[in-house]
């Protein structure tokens, strides 16, 4: 398990070199210029040049790429925003939580629902309300998730003011007590949770109901049945079996939808994750926030398929054998 | 006709599989599926290698139509290694030498109408006009006993003996010296194995083949070939006439072989 | 098949714009500003007293444009790199198959952040960045069916017929896998349309005064519960066009089944 582990950990390496190369230079050679939008074309050009020289722009991109490679490995610095001269590190570091709370969160509720949809709607295989759950199930995977979220804030956040409609926190917050602070957490990321988990719930359950038919089709369950083995015990042990050890690679392969999702939720919510701060520094051309944000994410993709693909080694001993 | 000219030979073949690809981490597991293997075929001979399942005949076989690379060895058609050529040198040396395949079924590509399958295998500036190339196709198609009205079909509205007779009709479409038929009626029925087997020996009769035989069905093999090489694991254990093998066999292996189809 | 009316019909309404469209689509009349649908004006109207209905049925060409041409774009370069890496195979594969890996790992949303929000946006970056960046899928099922062609008997035998690798490809190995190309490509189509309303909808795709569905989501924004309208409807033509692309590709993929077919 060990060795397989560090194998693993070491394939991610020229993964990640090759994600931040691509990183850098998609973000620097789309046309756009970042000293734009703190002047005014008719300042002239000597404080351009300045500005320019001050955020190191003025550099060959090689060179720019080189020194900018160096400092994230070496020094962990992403260099300082634009904007407020923050270090970005600091600012992604400070959006990071919202963020992965809402992911998290979205993925278990996602994982939950899907699993009672999918393996629901492949128990009843045929019947009605197969149907109805497919159709559901559908319609959330064809959904923009930006829109359900501004549904959901619309109807139970504005329309009923049962729960808040942005931000992680209350404005009194600092003054409850614990318990106060952690229900204020809860209800401020209820619906972003919800919103982003119905969405994945949709992609897990088609899954699972399409793997689960298809090993209840398959020669040795066919074949267990004639042996007599009763259909409940069929359904545990090759039905699901067969269907939820793939689900952790699929769960894997999730994981950068997910992080799409969160982006756009938190800006339908108004949440201060790493999604806001990412369309914001775009928006305001901020290279080093936006490529400290990119390359962050990244890494959290990879850090997820990693343990995607070692909880599958563990639940299924067979692809250790193999490379 | 050159009379006993040398056409394929095969000198110390060795061939190896890599069952797992290395990594860093794990060597690389090795099954050495043909382990030195000699032998030769003159121009108009037949020579057939009996052998049970993976003892290694379609290793040998993939290794002659430059599929699978030897670890060492030679095979030289006509005096030339076709390991040691050019793209191009080699695409003309493969049209000389054309496989049969064991399974009809994956021989034949399921987009592709019989006509269109046979016509790939003629040059394309062989027929100048399209009406000569029909007739060269359908010509073919005459040849292993088909005819007009499957020109347009598709390979799964055909029988299985059906799609082997148009496996062998392309295969002769770029008027090949050798054939090499890799088991080809294995996978066919005894009336339609019969034949087949007229078949082939009238087709090699009338257009002066040299055919490379594989088999495990000696019966066959003894109505159809003049050498027979007797394969082992990898290695061939006896190499001889047809006569020999079957009235005076020299190793213990080839006697539990006849012995086992009642031939002895 | 539901998939394919669903299609059709939003198809021809988007072709049909001008004939069925009840309003000229950028005819402003603030006196008639946000209100609420009724029977001069079906759907509502939007902040400038533009028919919402009429909006709609003119953003499906540009939703619509959007998500087929990006579809094509992914599809022929998808097609190109897997073909590329399952024929050649070798380090080729490798560094075709890692860059897809890379590319697969980023957020899709973030790369799309990325190239659209550093360049001027408009339709066409925003087409062509979709397009460029969505054609990994098809790469990866499309080189993973080549593998399996390449060893495949007919293909063997067509090698041995000393055959030029350009006919091998357009003759043994395009058309074997062209039916999963056609499956994915449409399912791509409603992905495309869902990621250019979530670019459109952030401010950073369509551009006013052009609409796609995602721009007037983006106004529905202004007041989404007062002016609940706009962003119900304007999702509601979303999911339904995008359902229509899912059940076409769920269907087409049941009909060119592989091993339908023997
Ligand atoms: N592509 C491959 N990768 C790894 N091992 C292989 C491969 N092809 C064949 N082998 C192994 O090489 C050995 C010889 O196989 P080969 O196909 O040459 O036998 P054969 O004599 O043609 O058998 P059969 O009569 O069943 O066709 C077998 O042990 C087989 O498992
Ligand atoms: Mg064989």
């Amino acid at each position: 398990m060990g060795a397989y582990t560090v194998r693993r950990l070491i394939g991610a390496i020229p993964i990640l070199f090759i994600g931040l190369t691509l990183t850098f230079f998609l973000v620097h050679l789309v046309p756009g210029d970042p000293t734009l939008r703190f002047l005014d074309p008719s300042m002239g050009s000597s404080l351009k040049e300045q500005i320019s020289e001050k955020f190191g722009l003025n550099e060959p991109l090689h060179i720019q790429y080189i020194s900018w490679m160096y400092r994230i490995v070496g020094h962990f610095d992403f260099g300082n925003s634009f904007n407020n001269g923050r270090p970005a590190s600091d600012i992604i570091l400070d959006a990071l939580p919202p963020t992965i709370l809402v992911m998290g969160f979205a993925l278990i509720c996602g994982l939950m629902f899907g699993m009672i949809g999918g393996i629901g709607a492949a128990i009843f295989h045929g019947t009605k309300f197969d149907l109805i759950i497919t159709t559901i199930m559908l319609f959330f995977y064809s959904m923009p998730v930006f829109w359900l979220g501004i549904m959901l804030l619309g109807f139970f956040a504005v329309n009923l003011n049962w729960l808040p409609a942005s931000q992680l926190t209350s404005v009194f917050h600092d003054q409850l007590n614990i318990l106060d602070r952690f229900t204020d957490y809860f209800r401020h990321l209820m619906l972003p949770v919800i919103t982003l988990g119905l969405v994945s719930a949709a992609t897990f359950g088609r899954y699972l109901r399409t793997s689960m038919i298809e090993a209840m089709n398959s020669g040795y369950v066919l074949a267990a049945r004639a042996r007599g083995i009763s259909e409940w015990k069929i359904l545990v042990n090759y039905g699901l079996r067969n269907a939820l050890i793939p689900l952790i690679t699929i769960v894997g392969m999730t994981i950068p939808a997910l992080f799409s999702g969160a982006v756009i939720i938190e800006v339908v919510f108004s949440l201060p994750g790493m999604g806001r701060i990412m369309v914001e520094a775009v928006l305001a051309r901020d290279y080093p926030v936006v490529l400290a944000a990119s390359t962050m994410a990244f890494v959290a993709v990879i850090i997820g398929n990693l343990l995607a693909d070692i909880g599958y080694a563990i639940a299924d001993p067979r692809v250790r054998l193999e490379s | 006709m050159g009379h006993s000219q040398l056409l394929l030979s095969v000198e110390d073949l060795i061939i190896h599989y890599q069952s797992r690809k290395s990594t860093l981490f794990t060597k690389p597991e090795i099954v050495s599926a043909v382990r030195g293997v000699t032998f030769s075929i003159n121009s108009g001979e037949t020579l057939a290698i009996v052998g049970e399942s993976g003892c290694g005949k379609t290793s040998i076989v993939m290794s002659i139509l430059g599929f699978v690379k030897p670890v060492s060895g030679k095979i030289k058609y006509k005096g030339t290694d076709i390991w040691d050529v050019t793209r191009e040198e080699l695409r003309g040396i493969r049209r000389k030498i054309q496989p049969v395949f064991q399974d009809p079924h994956h021989s034949l590509n399921p987009r592709m109408t019989v006509g269109q399958a046979i016509e790939d295998g003629l040059w394309p500036h062989q027929y100048e006009d399209m009406i000569e190339k029909q007739n060269g196709v359908l010509e073919l198609l005459r040849a292993v006993r088909l005819g007009k009205e499957h020109l347009n079909t598709y390979p799964h509205q055909l029988s299985g003996g059906q799609k082997q007779r148009v496996c062998i009709a392309r295969a002769l479409a770029p008027n090949p010296e050798l054939l090499i038929l890799d088991e080809p009626l294995s996978s066919q029925d005894l009336s339609i194995q019969a034949t087949l087997v007229n078949l082939l020996l009238d087709l090699k009769q009338k257009k002066g083949l040299t055919y490379l035989f594989i088999s495990h069905d000696l019966r066959i093999v003894r109505s159809i070939a003049q050498q027979v090489a007797v394969m082992r694991d990898g290695i061939l254990v006896e190499v001889s006439d047809r006569d020999s093998i079957f009235n005076n066999p020299q190793h213990s292996y080839t006697e539990s072989l006849l012995k086992s189809s009642g031939l002895l | 098949m539901v998939g394919a009316v669903i299609v059709l019909i939003i198809f021809f309404s988007a072709l049909g714009a001008p004939i069925l469209a009840p309003y000229d689509v950028n005819a402003q009349n603030l006196t008639m500003s946000l209100q609420p649908p009724s029977t001069s004006h079906l759907l509502g109207t939007d902040v400038y007293g533009r028919d919402l209905l009429s909006r709609l049925i003119y953003g499906a060409r540009v939703s619509l444009g959007i998500g087929l041409s990006a579809a094509f774009i992914a599809t022929t370069v998808g097609v190109f790199v897997g073909v590329f890496a399952g024929f050649l195979g070798g380090w080729v594969d490798w560094l075709l198959m890692r860059i897809v890996d890379v590319l697969m790992g980023f957020p899709r949303l973030v790369v799309m952040l990325l190239a659209v929000g550093f360049g001027t946006p408009s339709i066409w970056l925003t087409l062509t960045v979709l397009g460029l960046l969505a054609w990994m899928e098809v790469a990866r099922i499309v080189r993973g069916e080549v593998m399996v062609i390449r060893e495949m008997l007919y293909l063997k035998a067509a090698q041995a017929l000393g055959l030029k690798r350009s006919r091998i490809i357009m003759g043994y190995i395009l058309p074997n896998v062209i039916g999963s190309v056609i499956v994915s490509t449409t399912l791509l189509i409603g992905t495309m349309i869902l990621v250019e309303a979530s670019l459109s909808f952030l401010g950073l795709g369509v551009q006013p005064p052009n609409a796609s569905w995602g721009t007037i989501l983006n106004q529905g924004r202004v007041d989404p519960v007062g002016a609940w309208w706009i962003s119900a409807f304007g999702g509601l033509m979303i999911i339904i066009t995008v359902v229509g692309f899912n059940l076409l590709g769920d269907g087409l993929r049941d009909l060119l089944d592989p091993r339908s077919l023997t």
